[in-house]
């Protein structure tokens, strides 16, 4: 499956955010966005499943415009999970993940036997045995993503979008999502998600793409950042991106 | 857990069963339980069971349809109620949310000025009810919000608007005997409903309950936020307007037979998600159990207590509100 991105335009009332970008992602890649405030790179991810609707350029999977196929249709490509989800009526985590069967069922149907079965599977896949049992507000900001993204294996999305995953996260929640979604990446699925925080895109993602004023200005692997200037330019102040001795890549300000 | 809340679900059943039939004797012409049974047995097989005839004609011509509309009504306004609370995503939201309570108020009111008979004043709630929601939909379709605040904002501008009109109503009705008919009616009473007003409402209730109960695990959907609804791939605008449509046939058809029943509709769907579960495929039918038994027990306390009925109305606050805040109570001590 690719996801084709050509020439794309967006602007809120006078406002232009996006200028023309062009982006593709294919199955097996883990795509993380950068970016100051502001860049485009929500509006980006929310173009992506036509939740806003571009005023030029298209957007494409496997040559099928997105914002042409059917809600049900699209949910089997591509998941969207937001940054924060809070229900008024928290769920429990295997209802949570349910709900991503329901693409699958007509208007009066509720997901039966088989698909109570695929939800343990899924449980079983993402190690989410331990709170399986919980409503989704006992459980930590991790196991939330973590369950979000187990009702976007349910739904069948072979494409991951998530916007800031690790914002309301500690660190080590941080790397745990991430960690995971590579896993699920090496498996074949695909993934963009945006951050704030370049060490983790650095160090978690097979490409980077770096957005400033509206269209791209870098994309590529994360090693070919190393000794660029690109992060300085587009923060506005000097960042070294150094190979540490194991082999990772961080940034350093100065 | 599915397991746990169907059991659940089915010992309600049980208890609803239950108060129906102890509610069926309750009165001033006292029935056992076992002579209920026995009544029922008889009016219905034509055979004798020992039962005085008086006692067959006090059950089926005068509790029985006032039971069964006490049943209808409160498991309507509770599945109505939770059915609000979830798309509106509030736990606070009760059925005459949009407004439509006060709209078919508004309708009763005005035939009631007019005099004319009981079935039209009925009929007339339930016609000013469902125009209020069409009226809130057509307006609220054309702002540029998002849908479910804009039903809000233009429910509370309709709501308001029927009640000015409720109240002018009242100032030019006839003190002496229109003015008290209306305030009555508006408290809210099962004392007046037979067989006529429950063959108006019986049909167009039941069915919304049962959309409501068929739809419950789609309703679970709608209180997820618009873009996490949009990924699974649900269109929810379409669920909201049938749930919508459903849960305000309730309303209307309550207020037209009996008037404002508050309470029921919030403080039932909060005592089945703590009980039961917040999964709607469990606590739909729990509302429906729960409010059904609530309402008819609360209408047998009504009958019962004093010598004048008491309009259920004020029963279901007098009863509600001290619950409520024991809800609430509880809930913070259990947070703390």
């Amino acid at each position: 499956m690719t996801l084709e991105i050509k020439d794309l335009f967006f602007s809120y009332k006078e406002h232009s955010v996006l200028k023309g970008l062009n982006l593709s992602i294919s199955d097996g890649e883990m795509l993380s966005l950068l970016g100051k405030n502001g860049a485009g790179k929500t509006t980006l991810l929310r173009l992506i499943p036509a939740f806003l609707r571009c005023q030029e350029g298209t957007i494409e999977i496997d040559g099928v415009p997105v914002r042409d196929m059917k809600l049900k249709d699209r949910a089997r490509f591509m998941a969207y999970i937001p940054q924060i989800t809070r229900s008024a009526f928290p769920y429990s985590v295997r209802t949570s993940i349910l709900m991503g069967a329901s693409n699958r069922l007509s208007m009066f149907q509720s997901p039966g036997r088989q698909e109570e079965r695929k939800v343990e599977e899924i449980i079983d896949l993402l190690n989410l045995q331990p709170i399986a049992d919980r409503n989704m507000d006992n459980i930590s900001g991790g196991e939330r993503q973590l369950v979000l993204i187990a009702r976007a294996l349910m739904q069948d999305a072979r494409l991951l979008i998530l916007d800031e995953p690790t914002s309301f996260l500690d660190y080590s929640n941080q790397l745990m999502v991430l960690e995971r979604i590579g896993d699920l990446v090496k498996n074949g699925y695909s993934c963009i998600y945006s951050t704030h925080n370049p060490d983790l895109a650095l160090g978690h993602s097979s490409r980077v793409v770096v957005m400033s004023d509206g269209v791209i200005s870098f994309d590529g692997k994360p090693e070919s950042l190393i000794g660029s200037d690109i992060l300085s330019q587009v923060y506005g102040r000097t960042i070294d991106i150094v190979k540490t001795e194991r082999g990772g890549i961080v940034c350093i300000p100065q | 857990m599915g397991e746990k809340a169907r059991s659940k679900v089915l010992i309600l059943g049980l208890i609803t069963l239950f108060v129906s039939i102890i509610s069926l004797g309750v009165g001033r012409y006292f029935i056992s339980p076992l002579g209920i049974v026995k009544v029922l047995l008889q009016g219905i097989s034509g055979k004798s069971f020992g039962m005085d005839k008086n006692a067959v004609a006090v059950v089926f011509n005068i509790r029985l349809p006032r039971i069964a509309a006490s049943l209808l009504l409160g498991a309507g306004l509770a599945i109505s109620g939770q059915t609000f609370q979830m798309i509106f995503r509030n736990p606070l939201v009760s059925p005459d949310v949009l407004g439509t309570s006060t709209a078919a108020s508004f309708g009763a009111s005005l035939a009631l000025l007019l005099g004319l008979t009981s079935v039209m004043v009925s009929i007339n709630a339930f016609f000013f009810g469902v125009l209020a929601l069409v009226l809130i939909y057509t307006i609220a379709s054309r702002t540029r919000r998002e849908q479910t605040l804009s039903l809000i904002l233009v429910g509370m501008i309709v709501s308001s608007l029927f009640s000015s009109a409720t109240s002018f109503v009242k100032l030019i009705a006839d003190p002496n005997n229109v003015l008290p008919a209306i305030t009555y009616f508006l408290m809210g009473s099962l004392s007046g409903i037979g067989v006529t007003d429950l063959g108006l409402i019986a049909f167009p209730v039941l069915v919304s309950i049962a959309v409501l109960l068929v739809l419950s695990w789609k309703i679970n959907l709608l209180s997820l936020s618009e873009d996490e609804a949009r990924s699974i791939g649900v269109n929810t605008r379409l669920i909201r307007a049938i749930a919508i449509v459903c849960a305000t046939v309730i309303t209307a058809s309550s207020v037209a037979v009996a008037g404002n029943i508050g309470w029921v509709g919030l403080i039932i769907p909060h005592i089945s998600r703590m009980l039961v579960s917040n999964d709607a495929r469990y606590s739909f039918p729990s509302s429906v159990f729960f409010g059904a038994s609530f309402l008819t027990l609360v209408d047998c306390i009504s009958r019962a207590a004093a010598t004048v009925e008491i309009p259920i109305g004020i029963l279901t606050s007098f009863v509600g509100a001290p619950f409520f805040l024991y809800l609430l109570l509880r809930e913070v001590r259990y947070d703390s």
